[in-house]
C-alpha cells in the first residue's frame, strides 16, 4: 500500500480524496498548505504526491519541481480545475505521471492512482 | 452565460410563453443543425481511425479541433433549451476538451540557430541534420570509408523559412484536405504547396551563414544537393521520395536548396509520408550540400540482399551502372550485379558476363568491404550509395538500413495448381502476393487515373509509383530492379512487386483478374484463394494512427447508449461523443416537456397509439395533427395532418411487414401508468419523439438500442424540400451492423437517396424535388425501417444482403403496385 501526498487549497478537496483512496488500503496525508506539504515530504518517505494547481502561495507545478528536487523518485499526478496546455506540457516534462482535469470521479481517480503506482 | 440565460427563461415562462417557445424552438433547431455537423465529423475521423481513409496528420487534428467547437455550441444551445438542468454539463465538456487538446498537442518546430552545420559536426544530430546526413557524418568520422566533405543547411534553418513566410498555417489548410482517396485532388493541393515553398523569402541570416560553410568547404566546383529530411533513412526510408540536385553551380545554390525544400511538397513524398502517419512538422527538411563529383560509375549495395533470383542469397550484393547512378535507382536501367562473401576480406562470387559499368574487380572488393564496414558501424544490413570519380576514386555517399523483405511475406503461397501461369520467371523485387484486375499505366502523368486494388503493369520502377502504393496491390514492371527506390518502398510496405516482366503489357490485358505471386516471381490467371487479410497487417507503426488513438476514446467512442441508465448523465460522459448523443436525447426531451408540464403555447405531447412495438410521442409545434386530436392525449394515425409524419407512417405500418408477436409486448395499460400521459426517464428507451409540423418531421425513433432520424421538410417549394435519415448503432457485431447497413443503402440507392456510410453510421439524402416524391420516398423509408428492425440478426454474407435486397425491393414494387387502402 502507498504513502499519498495529496495538496489542495481547498482542504475538503483533499478529504475526499483521501477518504476514495484509503478505502484502496493507502496510507492519506493531506495538506493545503505547500510549505507544510513540502516539510512532510522532507521528512517522510512519499510514493506519490497528488497536487493541485492553483493553490496559495506557489502553484503545484512549482510545488512538483521541489518535491523531485528533494525526493527524485516520487511520482504525481495533478489535478486542476483550471488545466492549460503550458502547465499541462510544464508538469509532464518535470516527471508528473498524470495531468488530471477536475471533476474527477472515484472510478477515474482510482484508476489513475493504480496506474501510476503501477503494479 | 448561464445567470443570463436563466434570467431570460424565468421572465419569459412567467410573462410570455409563445416568447419562450419560439425562442426555444429556434435553439432547437439550430441545436439539431449542430447535431448533424458533428456526427458528421465525428463519422470522419472514425473513418481516418478504422482505416477507411488515409488522411494527414493536419486533417485529424482540423476535425478534431472543428468537432470541439461545434460541439461547445451543441451544449450552449442546450443550455437555451434548459438553463437549469444541465449546468455541470460544460464542466464535464471543459474536462473531456481538455485532454482532446493535450492529445493534440505536438512538439513546436524549432526555428532557432544553427543554420548551417560541417559534416564532420553533424554526426549524432538527427533531429537537426536529418537522418541522411547524421549517418554519413557518422560513418566519416568513425570508419575510414570515403565521404566527400561538406555541410548541412539544418532542420530550424527549414522551420525559421516557414516561420518567417508565415507558411505553417496555410501548409496545415492545404494538408487538411490530402486524403490519399481522392488522389486526383492531390496533384493541385501539391502544386499549390511547393509554389508556396519556391515563392518563400530565406532570411538573410541563413543566406550569409550557407554562403560561410561555403566558403569554408575545400571545393570550388558545382555542388550536388541532397534532401535529409528528419526521420528520413531511419526505420522509414523515404527511399527516392524527396530531390537530389547536382552540378549546381554555387550561384544558384539557394534556388537549388528552395527546390529540395519544395520538393517536400511533391506528391509521392506526401503520399508517402502520410501513409506511413508522420506529420508534416515531424520531418522538417535538412539539406546536405556536398561536391557535385563527376562519376565514371554508381550504384548501390545491398550488404545482405535476400534476393535469389540474380544473386545468391544472403550475400552481399553489389549492383553497378555507367555514370550517375540515377537510371539505376529511378528503376529505368539493368545493372551488372557483382555478388561477395560477407566475410572480413569479402570472397567475389559472382560477376557480370559482359558488364557495362568501368568498375574494376579490386574497386568492387574495396567498395563491398567499406560496405561491411558501414553494417558494423550502424549494427545492421545496410543499403549503400556509391560512386567512382573519373580518376577511379570510390566514395560512399549514402548508407541506410537495408529495407528487407518483410518475413510475414516468406509463408508458403496458396496453391492453385489449376491456374494458368501468365508470367514466370521475372525478378522478385519485393515480396509478397496479392490479387486484383489489372491496370496498364503507359504513361505516369496519369498516375491519378489509377484506381484502387488494381494489379499495376509499368514500363519502369519510377519513384513517382510511391504516390499510388497506398491504393494499389501488387506491380508488374517490364524494366527495373530491386535496387531502385520504388522496390526499397515497396519491400517496406509489404506490396509485391515484380520486375523484368518483358511481355507483362502483352499477356497482362487491362482488367484481367490475376494474382502477382512475386514470392514465386509467377502471374496467375485468377483471384489466388484465402489471400484475405494477408496485408491487412502491413502498417505495423503508424505514429500519428498512434497519437489519434490514445485521444479516440475522448473524441469518437460512445459509452452512453441507454438513456435510461444511470450514468446517462454530464458525469458519465466520457467523450465528445457521448455529450452530442447527450444533448440530443435531452434537447428533444426538452421540446416536449416544454409543452407537456405547462399545457400551455401549442398544446401537450401526445402519444401515438399503434399496433406497432413501439411508442412514439407527438410534438405538435405547427398543425402537425389535425385540430380534433387538440384534446387528446392519445392519438391515431389518422390523427396526423402532417404530411411526411403521414407518409412515413404508412410505410411503417404498411400490412407486408410482419412484426414478430414476440416483440408486440409492449403493456400500454403498465405504459400509461408510468408515463400517466407523459412518459418518465425509465421509459426513454422505449420510447420515440415526433416533432410535428404541417410540412415538417424530426422524428427520432428507437427500436432498442439502435437510433435512426428522420428529418423532412416537404412543401410547395421543392427547393427547400428534403428527406435526412441517419441510421446508427443497433445490436450485434460491427460485422453484422455493416451487412445491416449495406442493405439499407442498396435499397435507399435505388430510390434516389444519396448514401454515405461511414464506420457503422449511414447518412441518406434525398432533397430539392417535389413534394410528391418526398412522400413516396418516406412511405418508402418507413418500409425500410420496419424491414430493418425485424432484419434477422444473423445476415451471413453479402450475397445474402444482395439476395434480400431484391426480394425487398420485389415485395415494395408489389405493395405500391396495389391500389391504398382507404
Amino acid at each position: 500500500m502507498a504513502k499519498v501526498l495529496v495538496l489542495d487549497d481547498v482542504i475538503d478537496a483533499g478529504v475526499l480524496i483521501k477518504r476514495i483512496l484509503e478505502r484502496k488500503g493507502h496510507q492519506v496525508t493531506v495538506f493545503s498548505k505547500e510549505e507544510e506539504a513540502l516539510a512532510f515530504a522532507a521528512e517522510n518517505p512519499v510514493d506519490l504526491a497528488i497536487l493541485d494547481i492553483k493553490l496559495k502561495k506557489m502553484t503545484g507545478v512549482e510545488v512538483l519541481d521541489e518535491l523531485k528536487k528533494s525526493t527524485p523518485g516520487i511520482r504525481a499526478i495533478m489535478l486542476t480545475g483550471y488545466p492549460t496546455l503550458e502547465t499541462a506540457r510544464e508538469s509532464l516534462r518535470l516527471g508528473a505521471s498524470e495531468y488530471c482535469v477536475k471533476p474527477i470521479d472515484k472510478d477515474e481517480l482510482e484508476a489513475k492512482v493504480e496506474e501510476v503506482l503501477g503494479p | 452565460m448561464p445567470i443570463k440565460e436563466l434570467f431570460k427563461h424565468w421572465t419569459y415562462s412567467v410573462f410570455a410563453p409563445g416568447t419562450l417557445f419560439s425562442l426555444k424552438y429556434r435553439a432547437f433547431k439550430e441545436l439539431l443543425r449542430y447535431d448533424s455537423a458533428c456526427l458528421d465529423l465525428i463519422a470522419d475521423i472514425e473513418e481516418i481511425y478504422y482505416g477507411g481513409d488515409q488522411a494527414d496528420w493536419a486533417r485529424m487534428a482540423w476535425i478534431c479541433n472543428r468537432l470541439r467547437t461545434l460541439v461547445a455550441r451543441l451544449v450552449e444551445h442546450l443550455l437555451v433549451l434548459s438553463p437549469s438542468r444541465h449546468m455541470d454539463l460544460p464542466e464535464y465538456l471543459k474536462k473531456i476538451d481538455f485532454y482532446i487538446q493535450m492529445g493534440l498537442d505536438t512538439p513546436d518546430a524549432d526555428p532557432s540557430p544553427p543554420y548551417t552545420l560541417g559534416l564532420d559536426r553533424a554526426a549524432d544530430l538527427p533531429a537537426l541534420t536529418g537522418g541522411k546526413a547524421a549517418n554519413l557524418a557518422l560513418a566519416a568520422a568513425e570508419t575510414n570509408v570515403p565521404v566527400p566533405p561538406g555541410f548541412v543547411i539544418t532542420a530550424n534553418a527549414f522551420n525559421y523559412i516557414l516561420e518567417t513566410n508565415f507558411l505553417r498555417p496555410d501548409l496545415d489548410k492545404i494538408l487538411r484536405r490530402v486524403s490519399l482517396s481522392a488522389p486526383g485532388q492531390l496533384p493541385g493541393l501539391c502544386a499549390k504547396m511547393q509554389q508556396m515553398v519556391m515563392s518563400a523569402d530565406i532570411p538573410e541570416v541563413i543566406v550569409s551563414e550557407i554562403q560561410k560553410a561555403l566558403d569554408a568547404l575545400p571545393w570550388k566546383g558545382a555542388l550536388a544537393l541532397r534532401s535529409s529530411a528528419v526521420s528520413e533513412d531511419g526505420d522509414i526510408s523515404f527511399a527516392g521520395q524527396y530531390k537530389t540536385c547536382l552540378d549546381v553551380e554555387p550561384k544558384d545554390l539557394i534556388r537549388a536548396y528552395k527546390q529540395v525544400l519544395a520538393a517536400k511538397y511533391g506528391q509521392e513524398a506526401v503520399s508517402y509520408r502520410v501513409l506511413n502517419g508522420l506529420a508534416d512538422q515531424e520531418t522538417p527538411m535538412a539539406v546536405l550540400v556536398m561536391p557535385s563529383i563527376a562519376a565514371a560509375a554508381s550504384g548501390v549495395i545491398y550488404t545482405r540482399d535476400e534476393d535469389r533470383s540474380q544473386c545468391l542469397s544472403g550475400l552481399l550484393a553489389l549492383y553497378a551502372v555507367p555514370g550517375q547512378g540515377s537510371a539505376l535507382v529511378e528503376g529505368r536501367a539493368r545493372p551488372d550485379i557483382y555478388c561477395f562473401s560477407r566475410d572480413p576480406v569479402p570472397e567475389q562470387v559472382q560477376c557480370p558476363e559482359a558488364p557495362r559499368s568501368s568498375l574494376d574487380p579490386d574497386t568492387a572488393k574495396r567498395l563491398a568491404s567499406f560496405a561491411l564496414e558501414l553494417e558494423e558501424l550502424f549494427s545492421g544490413p545496410q543499403d549503400v550509395e556509391w560512386l567512382l570519380d573519373t580518376r577511379g576514386r570510390p566514395y560512399i555517399v549514402q548508407s541506410r538500413p537495408l529495407q528487407a523483405d518483410r518475413p510475414s511475406d516468406e509463408r508458403p503461397p496458396p496453391r492453385n495448381d489449376k491456374a494458368e501461369v501468365l508470367i514466370w520467371g521475372a525478378t522478385r523485387a519485393a515480396a509478397g502476393i496479392d490479387s486484383g484486375p489489372v491496370f496498364q499505366l503507359r504513361d505516369e502523368e496519369h498516375l491519378e487515373s489509377v484506381p484502387k486494388g488494381c494489379v499495376l503493369v509499368v514500363e519502369n520502377l519510377s519513384p513517382c509509383l510511391s504516390a499510388a502504393a497506398g491504393r494499389i496491390k501488387a506491380v508488374v514492371s517490364v524494366t527495373g530492379s530491386r535496387a531502385s527506390h520504388f522496390a526499397s518502398v515497396a519491400r517496406e510496405m509489404g506490396l509485391p512487386v515484380l520486375v523484368g516482366a518483358q511481355n507483362a503489357f502483352e499477356v497482362l490485358r487491362q482488367g484481367l483478374v490475376v494474382t502477382v505471386d512475386a514470392n514465386r516471381k509467377t502471374v496467375l490467371a485468377g483471384r489466388a484463394p484465402a489471400l484475405g487479410s494477408a496485408r491487412a497487417a502491413r502498417q505495423a507503426s503508424n505514429p500519428a494512427l498512434d497519437r489519434l488513438g490514445r485521444i479516440m476514446g475522448r473524441v469518437a467512442q460512445l459509452s452512453l447508449t441507454d438513456p435510461a441508465a444511470e450514468d446517462f448523465s454530464p458525469q458519465g460522459c466520457r467523450s465528445l461523443h457521448d455529450v452530442v448523443r447527450y444533448v440530443h436525447e435531452n434537447a428533444v426531451l426538452e421540446m416536449f416537456s416544454l409543452v407537456g408540464r405547462s399545457g400551455r403555447g401549442m398544446g401537450r405531447a401526445k402519444r401515438l397509439k399503434s399496433g406497432l412495438p413501439i411508442v412514439i410521442y407527438i410534438l405538435d409545434i405547427d398543425q402537425g395533427l389535425f385540430e380534433a386530436a387538440a384534446k387528446k392525449a392519445v392519438v391515431s394515425a389518422d390523427d396526423i395532418k402532417s404530411a411526411p409524419m403521414w407518409a412515413l407512417w404508412a410505410g411503417l405500418n404498411s400490412k407486408d411487414n410482419e412484426w414478430p408477436k414476440d416483440l408486440l409486448h409492449v403493456d400500454w395499460q403498465e405504459f400509461d401508468k408510468i408515463s400517466a400521459g407523459l412518459f418518465k426517464f425509465d421509459s426513454r428507451l422505449l420510447a420515440s419523439y415526433a416533432v410535428l409540423a404541417k410540412d415538417y418531421m424530426h422524428l427520432m425513433v428507437r427500436f432498442g438500442y439502435h437510433l435512426s432520424v428522420v428529418d423532412s421538410l416537404c412543401g410547395q417549394n421543392a427547393q427547400n424540400n428534403y428527406v435526412k435519415f441517419r441510421f446508427k448503432g443497433g445490436g450485434g457485431g460491427l460485422d453484422q451492423r455493416l451487412l445491416r447497413l449495406r442493405f439499407i443503402q442498396g435499397v435507399l440507392e435505388t430510390r434516389g437517396f444519396r448514401v454515405l456510410t461511414k464506420g457503422d453510421m449511414l447518412d441518406a439524402l434525398l432533397s430539392r424535388t417535389e413534394a410528391n416524391t418526398i412522400l413516396k420516398a418516406l412511405t418508402f423509408l418507413g418500409r425500410v425501417l420496419a424491414k430493418t428492425r425485424l432484419m434477422d440478426l444473423g445476415l451471413g454474407s453479402e450475397a445474402e444482403v444482395e439476395e434480400l435486397v431484391s426480394r425487398f425491393l420485389r415485395q415494395c414494387e408489389e405493395a405500391e403496385a396495389e391500389p391504398p387502402e382507404t
